[in-house]
């Protein structure tokens, strides 16, 4: 059995357990998939006490109102997944938010079946992306789990079903990155366990990239998946026709760094799902995604036409800056024209976009927030074409250039959270960059903006899909 | 039935060691440097005690001329685990209970003659586990 544990602030269906799942269906072995997340959250939402419940899965905290409650779901949790009678117990980590949960799911299942063999997946195995890996090796040396896979597992997860438990990625931090060649062969995931009722967003995730083709200097990313490697996009095309047949779902979030990285695949997929709308007008698809915008010689007002027509509703766009010095500092090179052109075609095709900021860059100072301030001011006129986020100031997060450089960059971090820096030239510090963060956020108010306040970028992405924001 | 293990380290004064009995229940563990881990099981709500000697109060402690601890004769609790539920080590200082002449305080680090008790309040251990850890 591969299963999720809580808690994701997904209002979809997440992938990994049904990926794995058709990679055990290729051993010729038995095995389901469930989404477990999904079940807590409409557990929480229906409760009486949902913010306790909701303290305690991401912070660990007590709360008397719900222990019992807490009690009685990990023992009937662990007593549905051991009903299937399983050998294997697979549970997969969305976010490190996941740890609390998994750890007390471990202990119910390996006290009732100290035979079962357990195995952890997923980025939540890690605090961060580029960390040690205390948490996990923890659980593994204290008898909870017996087995752990880092990054990508479809191969490593292939490898250990065929008998080999020592493949690079198992029971260890460094893992071999999936080639392009790997990514295209990989299996449908498979959702029949899944009930997708229990889902707001009615939409099914594909992925068709790992890494990204940018190198920005603050990306803790791009050093986990250190190459950009691609399905290609007839492939993903194909999986989307293949989903859309099966469980009749019309909505894709394609789960990319950026779904518009490689050009060529890009132009491609948006022209077979063009054509595909255009011939299907009772069965068109919609898709979601992260996006970078680009010069207008790159990308022309056609191309922005034929995405619009392949059914691109919502497009996450890293805009970090509005200085572009700063900007090309981070590795983002492109200019402010660009912003405008982009700006202009998603008004003019009705393309809606997620601008996503970080205030106070390592470079950044009170001139940089000044000239944000005044962009603002001119550009009140797209106030409707695009919601927006300023996060929660720039983190100095383990393994980045930008930690790596700490010392050239005149950078001093001083303990978590990872905000906690100052730079010794330009005096930014932790209360300055707030206040500059609340600065903007007021003004953008004031102005009219739609600012949203959450930092889960993903989940704000979700609630765009659904046109709650 | 829960399997409780508590894992103890020793500080020795001249290569000598306090004693510690893991007691719950019929269960008695002795506890060595060696065999430093007391395993035993027991239904919750339950109480562990963990009873303490070997200690020379006029000669284990030794202070330095400016008065600080230089070094002492004693054990502390470094680990804690319930069916392979490894307690948060920030916990762990809160849960073993002292009792002096006067007052009672919390402390994982035993360098006295005497008991300490571990007590575990709640219907189960998971309900103990989601309040205490």
């Amino acid at each position: 059995m591969i299963v999720t544990v809580p808690l994701v602030t997904s209002e979809m269906p997440i992938m990994a357990p049904a990926l794995m799942k058709s990679v055990v269906l290729s051993h010729n072995k038995t095995c389901a998939a469930y989404d477990l997340n999904a079940n807590v959250q409409h557990w929480i939402k229906n409760h009486q006490y949902p913010d306790q419940l909701i303290d305690f899965f991401f912070n660990g905290h007590y709360h008397d109102d719900v222990v019992d409650d807490l009690a009685e779901y990990f023992q009937e949790t662990a007593d549905l997944l051991l009903a299937h009678n399983p050998k294997v117990v697979g549970l997969s980590l969305f976010s490190y938010a996941c740890q609390i949960s998994a750890k007390y799911l471990c202990m119910m299942l390996k006290k009732q079946r100290p035979d079962i063999t357990i195995l952890l997946g997923g980025s939540g195995c890690y605090t961060e992306l580029v960390a040690d890996s205390n948490w996990v090796e923890g659980m593994r040396t204290s008898g909870l789990i017996d087995y752990y896979f880092t990054g990508d597992a479809i191969r490593s997860f292939d490898e250990f079903l065929g008998g080999n438990t020592t493949f690079s990625g198992i029971n260890s931090p460094n893992w071999t990155q999936l080639t392009s060649e790997e990514l295209e062969s990989s299996p449908y995931p498979d959702y029949d366990e899944y009930d997708f009722g229990l889902y707001q967003i009615k939409a099914i995730p594909v992925f068709g990239s790992r890494g990204c083709v940018r190198k920005c200097t603050f990306c803790d990313l791009i050093e986990h998946w250190t190459k950009f490697t691609t399905r290609t996009a007839d492939t993903v095309f194909q999986e989307m026709l293949y989903q859309n047949e099966k469980y009749g779902l019309r909505e894709f979030k394609i789960q990319n760094s950026l779904v518009n990285g490689n050009l060529k695949d890009f132009k491609r997929l948006i022209t077979l799902l063009a054509e595909h709308n255009t011939n299907n007008p009772e069965n068109s698809f919609k898709w979601s995604s992260y996006f970078i915008f680009r010069p207008k010689e790159q990308f022309p007002e056609e191309w922005w036409e034929v995405t619009a027509k392949s059914g691109a509703t919502a497009l996450n766009v890293g805009i970090e800056s509005l200085s572009e010095h700063v900007r090309y500092h981070m590795g983002k090179k492109f200019s402010n024209e660009d912003i405008e052109f982009s700006l202009e075609m998603g008004a003019k095709y009705n393309l809606r976009f997620y601008l996503m900021f970080i205030v106070g860059y390592v470079t950044e100072t009170q001139e940089d927030i000044d000239f944000a301030a005044q962009w603002f001011r001119d550009h009140v006129h797209y106030k409707d074409n695009f919601i927006m986020t300023l996060g929660g100031t720039l983190g100095i997060l383990p393994g980045t250039w930008l930690d790596r450089n700490k010392e050239e960059l005149n950078i001093v971090v001083f303990n978590k959270p990872t905000q906690k820096w100052y730079n010794t030239v330009t005096g930014s510090n932790p209360q300055m960059r707030a206040q500059w963060c609340a600065d903007l956020f007021k003004l953008c108010k004031e102005l009219g903006y739609n600012v949203f306040e959450s930092i889960d970028n993903h989940y704000v992405l979700e609630m765009m899909m659904r046109d709650k924001i | 039935m829960n399997n409780i293990e508590l894992t103890f380290k020793f500080f020795d004064i001249n290569g000598e060691n306090m004693s510690l009995t893991a007691i719950c229940g019929e269960q008695r563990c002795e506890v060595t440097p060696e065999n430093n881990v007391a395993r035993l099981t027991a239904e919750f709500p339950t109480v562990i005690t963990l009873v303490l000697s070997g200690k020379d109060m006029s000669s284990d402690t030794v202070v330095g001329e400016d008065g600080s601890i230089v070094a002492d004769k004693h054990i502390e609790l470094t680990q804690l685990a319930i069916d392979k539920f490894v307690i948060n080590p920030e916990i762990l200082k809160t849960i073993p209970v002292v009792k002096t002449a006067d007052s009672e305080i919390r402390s994982s680090y035993f360098g006295f003659n005497g008991e300490a008790t571990l007590p575990f309040e709640g219907k189960t251990a998971l309900h103990w586990l989601i309040k205490n850890n």
